[in-house]
């Protein structure tokens, strides 16, 4: 690659080249570097985040079908009168649902985004030579 | 470190995570300044080089060493950089930005304005086009590949890269046109 110009440059690229090659380089943003670099070396520390999200979300889980196979005709029951009311037109629907599941669900929603946020964290290379 | 890329790229598979700066040192501008042209967008640059650098880490393994890093390092940006604007549509409006030139000719201030109208107008001229043609032309003229490095950096044929190069001068050059119409 040298610096200036392609080395197989065509005439027929010239002008094209001479009006693209004068674009002056701009100049990284400020910390860039660091960023990056913050991105690397903090990667590999995210286990903690797969355990918070693990014990977040397998107590929540577990009631949610322990409710489910307990209650799974009320569950049924809410839900059908959610998609009536919504079909229908009509403000009228009734459903129960309890605080515990409301945390549950709360909980397993938060256990989602921490799983989510340590998944896009970065990882080592692998070494494999 | 000064060491080859390939020893660099060495250090860090051997567990030396902060080797990788100077590889993010070594190719950063270059990098930075391929992700600008084809996405149009400084914060977006930003991060779409930010990503490139992190996936460039995570696939450090996957990299040949007898190869160069380089034309590596700027398929992964091309790539990050293509997939934001295909993901987000990218505003298709040019960055408006006058560069910050540190090679100012010798020349007289209005000469130098002029100048900086031109190049401005091209770079508006370069962000109507697609996303596909600005990734050949910024690798091609810009960043001064060869025709087999833009094909390898794209990952499509040679005959395919000249195909679109020179349709995305054409479209350049009528773009330029139209616009320098409009202006008089």
């Amino acid at each position: 690659m040298s610096l200036r110009e392609p080395n197989d440059l065509e005439p027929a690229e010239r002008g094209t080249h001479r009006l693209l090659a004068a674009i002056p380089p701009q100049a990284l943003p400020l910390g860039f570097r660091d960023s990056v670099m913050r991105r690397v070396i903090t990667g590999p520390s995210v286990g903690w985040e797969w355990a918070v999200a693990l014990v977040l979300a397998f107590p929540s889980l577990a009631f949610l079908a322990f409710q489910v196979a307990t209650r799974g005709g009320e569950f049924a029951a809410a839900l059908n009168n959610v998609i009536i009311a919504a079909t229908n037109d009509t403000s009228q629907a009734f459903f129960f649902v309890d605080g515990l599941t409301v945390l549950a669900l709360a909980l397993l929603g938060l256990s989602s985004l921490i799983a989510a946020h340590a998944s896009t964290a970065v990882a080592t290379p692998r070494m494999i030579r | 470190m000064t060491g080859s890329d390939q020893d660099v790229v060495a250090s860090c598979l051997a567990g030396d995570a902060n080797a990788f700066s100077v590889l993010v040192e070594r190719y950063g501008g270059r990098v930075y300044n391929i992700a600008l042209r084809i996405t149009g967008e400084t914060d977006a640059a930003n991060d779409c080089a930010q990503e490139a650098f992190i996936r460039a880490y995570r696939a450090l393994h996957q990299y040949d060493p007898t190869l160069p890093f380089g034309p590596w390092m700027f398929r992964i940006a091309t790539n990050a950089s293509l997939n934001y604007v295909q993901r987000w549509h990218a505003h298709e409006s040019p960055v408006e930005e006058l560069p910050e030139s540190s090679e100012e000719p010798e020349e007289g201030p209005e000469a130098t304005a002029v100048r900086r109208e031109e190049v401005a107008e091209v770079v508006a001229a370069m962000g109507e086009l697609p996303p596909a043609y600005r990734a050949a032309l910024t690798l091609r003229h810009m960043q001064q590949l060869s025709y087999q490095e833009v094909a390898d950096v794209l990952g499509i044929p040679l005959g395919t890269v000249k195909t679109h190069l020179h349709r995305a001068r054409a479209a350049l050059r009528t773009r330029l046109a139209a616009r320098r119409a409009a202006r008089s």
